[in-house]
């Protein structure tokens, strides 16, 4: 196919404003400042909460959005510029609305309060951020290494991690070389490699 | 000797795997068995661990294709459509009405591959060895039909963002019908050998049992959800793509057992290729791409893209920071949300029952270790 | 906490479950049987004679082979732009380019199919279509080093190649078809 000029790409779903629309305000006055931002998406509610109350804004949610029968979607963590943050989905059943709850944290110290007592499902993927971006999770029964080998040190998700190239399980295969120098396929004199 | 210890065993752990042929990949379970009954199971995983988050931040969309396709490899369809839709959504990418129908069409046949290798695994996980040839011997009419459009028989890369790879060859949609009524005429047969011999369901009925309010909290997904009762399937609830247009059934069946989630799947065979027979008979011509800079850069932003995988919801999160390469990329492996309630699902089974809920769990190693 | 244990039940039970189960298994037989008379579908591998050699569908992507193209230096289509070297998420092709302008050819085009994954990418970069993945799927070495294809290896493997070969033409591909004027060299 040709090469042609590329479609306008449509704007971004997620405007990442902070801000609390007027549909949440029951919420916002329980919480106060600890709701940082609460708004409507294409896709259903998303809200951002302080970190140490994310267990109790998941409860107080169970009583208005998440009232009806839900699916405990997802855990996962970002690393943005400044901050940590998990993003948690919920699922409800009976038709398609995603109800997204967020936390940022600095990245010396981060922290969050667990949700695995309330989501059992909450225990995996809450153990695999702990270890892939360092986050303390507080309230959670078990913090053994999930994905990662015992004792694996650094935190392999995050933008400034650097590859221990000397541990036993990354050292370069020897017989891995670049097969141009192997091989002396070289030619003499000119010729530039890519 | 305690009086209370007189009769009683110690209890013992066990290690199951990683090199067990039934746990479907390289799973370890640390069992702590009661003599044969399992008082806790817990499962290790991580053994084929691969990074596929991070890779994910150092190759462009275009390169992650490929990638896609091999965590999930009984899925790999599904997997690359999950992707690519999140690309598209980000980039405000259109596809046309061809290229959406070939891409429904290889989902469901990639549904239908991945459910007959579950037919043949559960099968041999409780004793019946002749349904898992047969089953292999049908998967490959849908491994054909792959390998003719795609190149490959398992790990496609056919799926672009924006299109295809290529156009259906001439030929290929007779073929898919033969194959289709093939299969069609064998899945009764499966049935008479599994779902209705009565050691298979003496094995599996009332084992792994789950109630619809725990497995929501677990995040069970897929086949499995639906067989505790909860008629949760992504085609349905979300309607994505062309599946609001077409006529299937979301098979649901009370019980949250072994049985109820391999029935699941038994009618979803049916439903499968109803599906596919619809979208064969309304395939559009036409264009399946559309043109696309090479190297593609999306605006900032993020999106959670999710589709009915065969094992369940399969999300895909993607945050971009307008560069060409994903900032951040996170896999909602349904795989790794149905293992976890293991421990949940075998506690107080016989040890051999392990290889059954495992089995009706419909697991891929590569989905839950990424 | 759940059991399975069976509890006791009546006699007629007993038989009624005998009954049935001994009724399952004979239809299970049934099924077996009528397989049984169906033709045989298993394939030997290696066959030893190439007649009965599992043959893949035109379009599959195995082992590498390089256009030829007489008129240009070296016998080759490819012009050294590297494209593919660059798109390769595996980065296991190594070239090493000669000449200037139209002049430019490859002195040395090595793949190390031992780290490809056959994904195709390569093939769909190439400005010229220079690059393809053939049938061919005998790729057994014992060694990692004889996995690695070089120049001379993919030419003679090119032979009687004239376009990547693909299922379908080429127009109803990613690929730009032979029409388009446009070369996009600016990948390298
Ligand atoms: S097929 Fe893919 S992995 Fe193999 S050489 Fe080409 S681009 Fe690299
Ligand atoms: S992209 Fe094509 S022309 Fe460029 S170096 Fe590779 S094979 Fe040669």
């Amino acid at each position: 196919m040709p090469e042609q000029e590329a479609p306008q790409p449509a704007a971004p779903e997620a405007e990442r404003v902070p801000g609390i629309e007027p549909a949440f305000a029951a919420l916002a006055e329980r919480f106060g400042d600890e709701l940082v931002a609460a708004r409507k998406t294409a896709d259903g509610p998303d809200f951002t909460v302080a970190p140490a109350r994310l267990a109790d804004f998941v409860a107080a949610l169970r009583e208005s959005v998440l009232a009806e029968p839900h699916l405990f979607v997802d855990a996962c963590g970002v690393e943005r510029e400044t901050a940590l943050e998990v993003v948690y989905r919920f699922s409800l059943v009976s038709r398609r609305e995603i109800v997204t709850v967020r936390a940022h944290m600095p990245k010396d110290k981060p922290a969050v309060a667990s949700l695995a007592v309330m989501y059992p499902g909450a225990r995996w993927p809450e153990r695999e951020y702990a270890e892939m971006f360092g986050i303390t999770v507080t309230g959670h029964p078990d913090m053994r290494h999930l994905l990662l080998p015992e004792g694996w040190v650094g935190h392999p998700l995050r933008k400034d991690y650097v590859y221990p190239l000397d541990h036993p399980y990354l050292a370069p295969d020897p017989l891995r070389e670049d097969p141009v120098r192997v091989l002396g396929h070289a030619p003499e004199g000119e010729g530039e490699e890519s | 000797m305690n009086e209370a210890n007189v009769g009683t065993t110690d209890q013992l752990i066990v290690n199951m795997g990683p090199q067990h042929p039934s746990t479907h990949g390289v799973l370890r379970v640390a069992l702590t068995l009661d003599g044969e009954r399992v008082v806790s199971a817990d499962p290790d995983i991580g053994y084929l661990h691969s990074s596929m988050e991070k890779i994910a931040e150092r190759l462009d969309y275009r390169q992650y294709i490929s990638y896609t396709d091999r965590f999930d490899y009984l899925g790999a369809m599904c997997n690359e459509w999950v992707f690519v839709r999140a690309v598209e959504r980000l980039a405000g990418i259109e596809v046309t009405p061809r290229c959406e129908h070939i891409r429904l069409l290889m989902a469901e046949l990639n549904r239908l591959a991945s459910h007959l290798l579950y037919f043949g695994a559960m099968g041999i996980d409780t004793g019946a060895t002749t349904v898992f040839l047969y089953c292999f011997r049908e998967r490959e009419l849908i491994l054909d039909l792959f390998e003719w459009v795609s190149g490959q028989r398992l790990l496609y890369n056919f799926l672009r963002v924006g299109g295809l790879r290529n156009d259906l060859p001439d030929g290929w949609v007779e073929q898919c019908h033969a194959a289709m009524d093939a299969l069609a005429s064998r899945v009764d047969e499966y049935d008479t050998l599994l779902s209705e011999n009565r050691i298979f369901i003496a094995r599996t009925r009332g084992i792994g049992a789950i109630t619809a309010e725990e497995a929501l909290a677990y995040g069970f997904s897929g086949p499995c959800l639906r067989g505790c009762g909860v008629p949760y399937d992504l085609r349905r609830v979300d309607g994505y793509s062309l599946y609001p247009e077409l006529d299937f059934e979301v098979c649901v069946e009370e019980g949250g057992d072994c049985l109820s989630r391999h029935m699941v799947r038994s009618r979803e065979l049916r439903e499968s290729i109803k599906i596919v027979r619809q979208v064969l008979a309304r395939l559009p011509e036409g264009e399946v791409n559309v043109p696309v800079p090479r190297r593609l850069k999306v605006e900032p932003g993020e999106v959670y893209e999710r589709i009915e995988s065969p094992r369940g919801e399969l999300g895909c999160y993607l945050v971009s920071d307008g560069s060409d390469k994903p900032w951040r990329m996170h896999w909602r492996a349904p795989s790794f949300y149905n293992l976890a309630p293991l421990d949940r699902l075998c506690r107080g089974h016989w040890m051999a029952d392990m290889v059954a809920v495992i089995a009706s769990t419909d697991i891929v190693l590569g989905d839950v270790d990424r | 906490m759940t059991t399975n244990t069976r509890q006791p039940q009546s006699a007629w039970a007993l038989l009624a479950d005998i009954v049935g189960g001994a009724a399952s298994v004979i239809k299970g037989h049934v099924v077996t049987l009528r397989n049984w008379l169906r033709p045989k579908v298993t394939g030997q591998y290696p066959y030893r004679d190439p007649a009965k050699e599992w043959v893949p569908k035109p379009g599959y992507r195995g082992d590498f082979a390089l256009i030829h193209d007489p008129e240009r230096p070296g016998g080759l289509r490819c012009i050294a732009c590297m494209a593919c070297a660059n798109v390769c998420p595996d980065k296991c092709i190594h070239i090493i380019g000669q000449g200037k302008g139209k002049e430019r050819h490859p002195a040395a085009f090595d793949i190390d199919i031992g780290l490809c994954m056959y994904c195709w990418l390569c093939v769909e970069v190439c400005p010229v279509r220079a690059i393809t993945l053939t049938p061919e799927y005998h790729n057994v070495a014992f060694t990692p080093q004889e996995l690695i294809r070089d120049i001379n290896d993919l030419k003679a493997r090119g032979e009687g190649i004239a376009e990547p070969l693909l299922p379908v033409p080429i127009e109803r591909s990613v690929l730009q078809p032979p029409t388009a004027k446009k070369k996009d060299v600016s990948e390298a």
